[in-house]
């Protein structure tokens, strides 16, 4: 598994043509599986424009983008479901590249920064900053309440579950339960604040339901800081995989070096978390599947990564929207939504459950 | 048996039985007190004799008869009932599992029984009030059972927490798609299945599951002698007449029976099964079930009907959702008892 992280072939090593003509292999394998995760989030982010309440379908949005539709269409494409999908993409990138830089520097495939209590935290610092406005946080405070969450909370997990060869699953039980304390104190303040079941399943279960251009705008900049940063970290992250003795003989100041993955990986699950709420397992699936399908580098593990966590997130929008739909044909009273968050939930700890018995045998 | 172990046995048995002594002591304080300012406090705010006043002269103002009456002492009972119920369902699995980190909450089995009663209450289903509690628990049994056959039985404590972990996200993953289904978009709902709470209950809710949770305790009192073996391995309680399996599975049966009951109307109230027992077996400084099972039945008592005063008293206008407030208290608690695990050495 961790193997996979760092067979970056090297084409100067004494093993020589094999070794090359392997790399080259792998090298085309994962471009295609990439092709293929960008078309397959293509067909995705197609159903799911298509999928909501309101008769718009295909033809509608090709009126839309020409130009020529009426608008009602308009108005549900461009202000309901065009945000939507686009905060899932984004969302749901961001989430698979946390995950996959936690689980180079852990050296821990159980990584996720649900899991570890981040994006916990960072909701409840989304929370705070909104709550100490009185709602009306904007896009920039909500964002650097998130961040700063973000920050504490992984500092605490990482303060108090990781020593030293300490037992991975150890490290991720003192995540559960730190991320269960902090999603307890984000219910807490949401009920005390008055705010409607909406507002928790938005915050505490993670939503893509009513999101705005401003969610997508705080997840584009999360999206394109975090592409940056991870750009710049991908050395040092591979290394880290490796080992921190490795990472050391090859001159890296190791702790230096951690902290700044994390940070960009705290960016990640903030960014997400201050669209779409506390998303849960997508950011330790999507990296999984991502390994399992091709053996590259870091680098294009992760951009394999995101576009399955693109994938998963949006597939799931449209599995909780047709939901939502079929239970308001049945003659719901009130309005009742589906929050994606307990979709990707129940995937997730699903996936893990399996992921728990084969590590087992 | 040998000579000179008895005067080393007579001292620490003095030792426990003083220990005792003070606990039974602060333990009724505690509830005495407890009770006395969950009947007091709120709007009205009672003084004691307007409480006893209240509670028998038929003559007393309206309000302050309905407010103890209908309103505080249901909950109050309910609070306690609850309370005794899941730590004596904690401390059973912990002997039961031989595993210190067991509770019905880490086990999924809170959230396996909180999935059945989502299921009964949002569709519907024609199940009287009373009889919800064994459905409840026909579910949460299921679920323990295969957490524990993934987990091997349960023996590594952190293994066995990591897949409870995963089997409560997605019974409450479910359990939020049916709420969200029903077509409610009620926070009660949300708090009264996944947080836990106890507002608004009143006698018709305790009266349902009262029953079931005497008959509970009573056969975990009853079992308590047997169970209190099963801590000196399993050979040496075979070798002495116990028959091991058959406490076990009945150890099991009796704590998914009590949290079941108790999610079927409070919700999914965490870590006071997980945290009572721990709290007794470090006051007593002893394992012996035979006195930790009542001190956790006290204790729990104790900390859940506490618990539902702040919950009820500190967050005015508006209350909090207990199980939020034993969320963060329990959680930061077994945070402690895991670096406690790690240095016993499983």
């Amino acid at each position: 598994m961790i193997s996979a992280l760092t067979s970056d072939a090297s084409p100067g090593s004494p093993a020589g043509a094999t070794r090359d003509s392997v790399g080259r292999l792998r090298r085309r394998r994962t471009a295609v599986m990439v092709a293929g995760a960008a078309g397959l989030l293509a067909v995705v982010v197609m159903v799911d424009l298509t999928t909501g309440r309101g008769a718009v379908g295909l033809a509608e949005i090709g009126q839309v983008v020409r130009g020529e539709a009426d608008p009602a269409s308009r108005q549900i494409v461009m202000y309901v479901r065009a945000p939507r999908v686009a905060v899932a993409v984004l969302a749901g990138a961001l989430l698979a590249v946390a995950g996959g830089l936690l689980q180079a520097i852990t050296r821990n495939p159980l990584a996720d920064p649900g899991l570890l209590g981040v994006t916990p935290a960072a909701v409840l610092g989304a929370i705070v900053a909104l709550t100490r406005t009185g709602g009306s946080a904007g896009t920039l405070l909500l964002s650097v309440g998130a961040l700063a969450g973000a920050a504490l909370g992984g500092a605490l997990v990482y303060a108090l579950g990781w020593r030293r060869g300490a037992d991975p699953l150890r490290f991720v039980l003192t995540g559960v339960i730190i991320g269960g304390i902090l999603s307890a104190m984000s219910s807490l303040l949401l009920i005390r604040s008055g705010d409607s079941l909406g507002a928790v399943f938005r915050w505490v279960i993670g939503s893509l339901h009513a999101r705005t251009w401003t969610e997508v705008q705080i997840a584009g900049a999360g999206l394109a800081t975090v592409f940056v940063g991870a750009i710049l970290v991908r050395r040092p992250a591979t290394l880290l995989a490796l080992g921190d003795d490795v990472a050391r003989g090859r001159g890296l100041s190791v702790d230096i070096a951690r902290a700044s993955v994390f940070a960009v990986s705290a960016v990640a699950a903030a960014a997400a978390a201050a669209a779409v709420g506390a998303v849960a397992f997508l950011g330790l699936v999507a990296p999984h599947l991502a390994r399992r399908l091709a053996r590259a580098g870091l680098g294009w593990s992760l951009v394999l990564s995101a576009f399955i966590g693109a994938v998963l997130l949006v597939a799931a929008d449209v599995t909780a929207t047709t939901l939502t739909i079929a239970a308001d044909l049945r003659g719901a009273i009130q309005r009742a939504v589906v929050p994606v968050g307990a979709l990707t939930a129940g995937m997730g700890a699903a996936f893990l459950l399996t992921l728990l018995r084969e590590r087992r045998q | 048996m040998v000579e000179p172990d008895r005067s080393d046995l007579g001292v620490r048995v003095a030792g426990t039985r003083r220990r005792v002594g003070w606990f039974t002591f602060g333990a009724v304080v505690a509830l005495a007190g407890t009770a006395a300012f969950a009947l007091m406090l709120g709007v009205p705010r009672l003084g004691p004799g307007e409480v006893v006043q209240a509670m028998f002269d038929p003559d007393a103002p309206r309000l302050a008869r309905i407010g103890v009456l209908q309103i505080r002492a249901p909950r109050l009972v309910l609070g306690l009932v609850a309370g005794a119920s899941l730590a004596v369902a904690g401390g059973m699995l912990q002997t039961g599992l031989r595993n210190p980190l067991a509770g019905p909450e880490l086990l999924g089995v809170s959230a396996g029984a909180a999935l059945i009663v989502a299921l009964v209450t949002v569709g519907a289903v024609g199940v009287p009030l009373a009889a919800r509690p064994a459905l409840a628990a026909i579910g949460g049994a299921a679920m323990g059972i295969i957490v524990l056959a993934l987990a091997r039985g349960g023996r590594d404590p952190v293994r066995t927490i990591l897949l409870g972990a995963c089997a409560t996200a997605l019974c409450n993953a479910a359990a939020l798609v049916v709420l969200a289904l029903g077509s409610s978009s009620d926070v009660q709902l949300f708090q009264r299945f996944l947080l836990g709470s106890l507002t608004n209950r009143t006698w018709p809710q305790v009266t349902a599951v009262v029953p079931w949770l005497v008959a509970g305790l009573v056969s975990a009192a009853i079992l308590r002698r047997p169970l209190a073996t099963l801590r000196l391995g399993d050979d040496v309680a075979a070798g002495v007449g116990v028959p091991v399996a058959a406490v076990r599975a009945a150890a099991m049966a009796i704590a998914a029976l009590l949290t079941a009951t108790v999610v079927a109307v409070c919700g999914q109230v965490a870590f006071v099964a997980l945290l009572a027992p721990h709290l007794v077996r470090a006051t007593l400084r002893t394992a012996d079930d035979r006195l930790v099972l009542p001190a956790s039945a006290a204790t729990g008592a104790a900390l859940l009907a506490v618990a539902d005063l702040i919950a009820r008293e500190a967050f005015r206008p508006g209350e909090a959702p207990v199980g939020a407030l034993t969320t963060i208290v329990g959680g930061a608690a077994l945070l402690v008892i895991l670096t406690r695990v790690r240095r016993a050495a499983w």
